[in-house]
């Protein structure tokens, strides 16, 4: 298969200033209107999770910003425990999302980028140090960029949670609006790109919007990075051209290990598709909507036929419940009451469960002031549409053989929380 | 050409929000409980014979997290 190569183009593990160049030539000297109008047709999208055309954010964030100055937040913080995608960019291909932000910066009219990582990743801060300083020993024009360490907790690196960080408060998602885009950084227009679509925009620019377009789907053009974990020969990160179908995809990681149920796409904010429906599915942002899922930040896993979704989702459920910032209630009560119904499914059967996620679920979503509650209640639901004949299974003959199996999906070990509110029990 | 006339909807900042409820007693008509006795707005614009009891229940709330706002309607 023809996987175009282009933020892994050197192939490097760690691509220095000299590697970078060779490779893909010198940083452009464009201005803004140029850089904003090639990002535009190049048809670039967000790669952090909501696919939001990058050349419009640009657009936006310039116009609000003619008199005040703007500021440019670089997202590599990966708040999804699967994905591996922005560590590995930041790694091997540094220069590449200086190079984005200084670019982004310049078309917004920002002089101070912060690129904002999950603090205590060593390896991480000392490859970005390493580059910022090669990149101050050959006296390239960049913008003044600060590497800030976030905390790591999974609503941490919600944009509106860097613009509270940032501003002197905790790293915990704001009522909006206003939206960064609007007001952000010190009352900023604030440009929050993730790393890789800043490294793609730093590529577009060199090489245009035609050339941009030449991978990919007139609709999703360009390549992206993707995780592909659980049951696949060789699990990992990996660049694709948007638009190859699910079982293609799959095929890059040497394809499936076992016979598979179902794929989680998206990630913990994404839902789960049926195996031989993903393996049909085209990889692009529209395409894994039609399928009931989403691209997210390009986090696909694998589930093995023999495994237990229901026990897999619960985990999740759990692990996401405890993550909820605890600030709004929907989201501070109604996630852990779904995880106690799917766990209760999962691990003892019931009849019960199903009803009392389908009656609690609307009053989740859309109620928070982040996306956080949204995606889990999606996820869930996928769950109980995806691998309906395990919730039937199990409503009659209690837990199935799938328990008997290894947990495939990563969750991070439980960290201690700070609730700041008790619980209310949820009147059904 | 018509009148202009003010569009006013319900708006609660959910993390100002504690759940105490004091709306929902107030405002029964366009606000109603969730399973944790959070409230839920009716999303529709606040008919003029109502306004009075919405100010009542922005009026009542605790921590300040619920507000009426305006728009303006053609």
């Amino acid at each position: 298969m023809n996987t175009p190569a282009r933020l892994t183009a050197t192939g490097a593990d760690y691509a220095n200033l000299a590697t970078h160049v060779r490779r893909h030539g010198p940083l452009p000297v464009l201005d803004a209107a140029s850089i904003i109008d090639v990002v535009e047709r190049s048809g670039l999208t967000g790669r952090g999770g909501a696919a939001f055309p990058t050349g419009r954010k640009l657009r936006t964030v310039a116009g609000n910003a003619r008199r005040s100055g703007a500021v440019v937040i670089a997202n590599g913080c990966e708040g999804e425990p699967a994905s591996a995608k922005d560590r590995s960019l930041l790694l091997k291909a540094p220069h590449l999302i200086l190079d984005g932000i200084t670019l982004g910066a310049r078309a917004v009219g920002a002089g101070h980028a912060y690129l904002c990582v999950h603090e205590g990743r060593h390896d991480l801060l000392s490859a970005l140090q390493r580059a910022l300083s090669e990149r101050r020993a050959a006296g390239l024009p960049d913008v003044d960029i600060s590497v800030t360490e976030v905390p790591d907790r999974y609503v941490a690196s919600e944009e509106s949670s860097l613009v509270h960080l940032l501003n002197g408060g905790p790293a915990l998602p704001l009522s909006t609006p206003p939206r960064p885009f609007e007001r952000g950084v010190r009352g900023r227009p604030t440009l929050v790109d993730n790393v890789e679509t800043l490294a793609h925009l730093a590529l577009a620019v060199r090489h245009g919007a035609d050339w941009f377009r030449t991978a990919g789907t007139p609709d999703a053009p360009g390549t992206t990075l993707v995780t592909l974990g659980g049951s696949v020969v060789a699990p990992g990160v990996y660049e694709v051209g948007l638009g190859l179908s699910g079982a293609d995809l799959l095929a890059v990681a040497g394809g499936p290990g076992e016979p598979l149920g179902a794929v989680l796409a998206g990630g913990y904010f994404g839902a789960w598709v049926r195996a031989d429906r993903f393996a049909a599915a085209p990889i692009t942002p529209h395409g894994l909507q039609s399928a009931g899922a989403a691209m997210g930040a390009g986090i696909f896993l694998a589930l093995p036929a023999t495994s237990c979704g229901l026990a897999e989702t619960a985990r999740i459920a759990r692990y996401l419940a405890d993550q909820s910032a605890n600030q709004c209630g929907p989201c501070l009560n109604g996630l852990p009451a779904l995880a106690d119904a799917l766990t209760t499914l999962a691990l003892q059967g019931g009849r019960k469960a199903p009803g009392t996620i389908t009656a609690l679920s609307p009053y989740i979503t859309g109620r928070g002031a982040c996306r956080h509650p949204d995606g889990a209640v999606r996820l869930i639901a996928s769950a109980l549409t995806v691998f309906a004949d395990d919730v039937r299974a199990h409503a009659q003959r209690g837990p199935c053989q799938g328990l008997r199996r290894a947990p495939i999906l990563p969750v991070p070990a439980p960290v201690a929380t700070t609730r700041t509110r008790p619980l209310t029990p949820a009147k059904v | 050409m018509p009148k202009r006339h003010k569009d006013r909807t319900l708006r609660v900042d959910p993390i100002k929000c504690e759940g105490h409820a004091l709306c929902i007693e107030a405002f029964p008509e366009m606000i109603t409980a969730d399973p944790w006795n959070y409230p839920v707005l009716n999303p529709h614009s606040i008919p003029p014979h109502l306004l009075r009891h919405a100010e009542h229940a922005v009026k009542v709330c605790p921590v300040l997290a619920l507000r009426i706002e305006t728009h303006d309607g053609g």
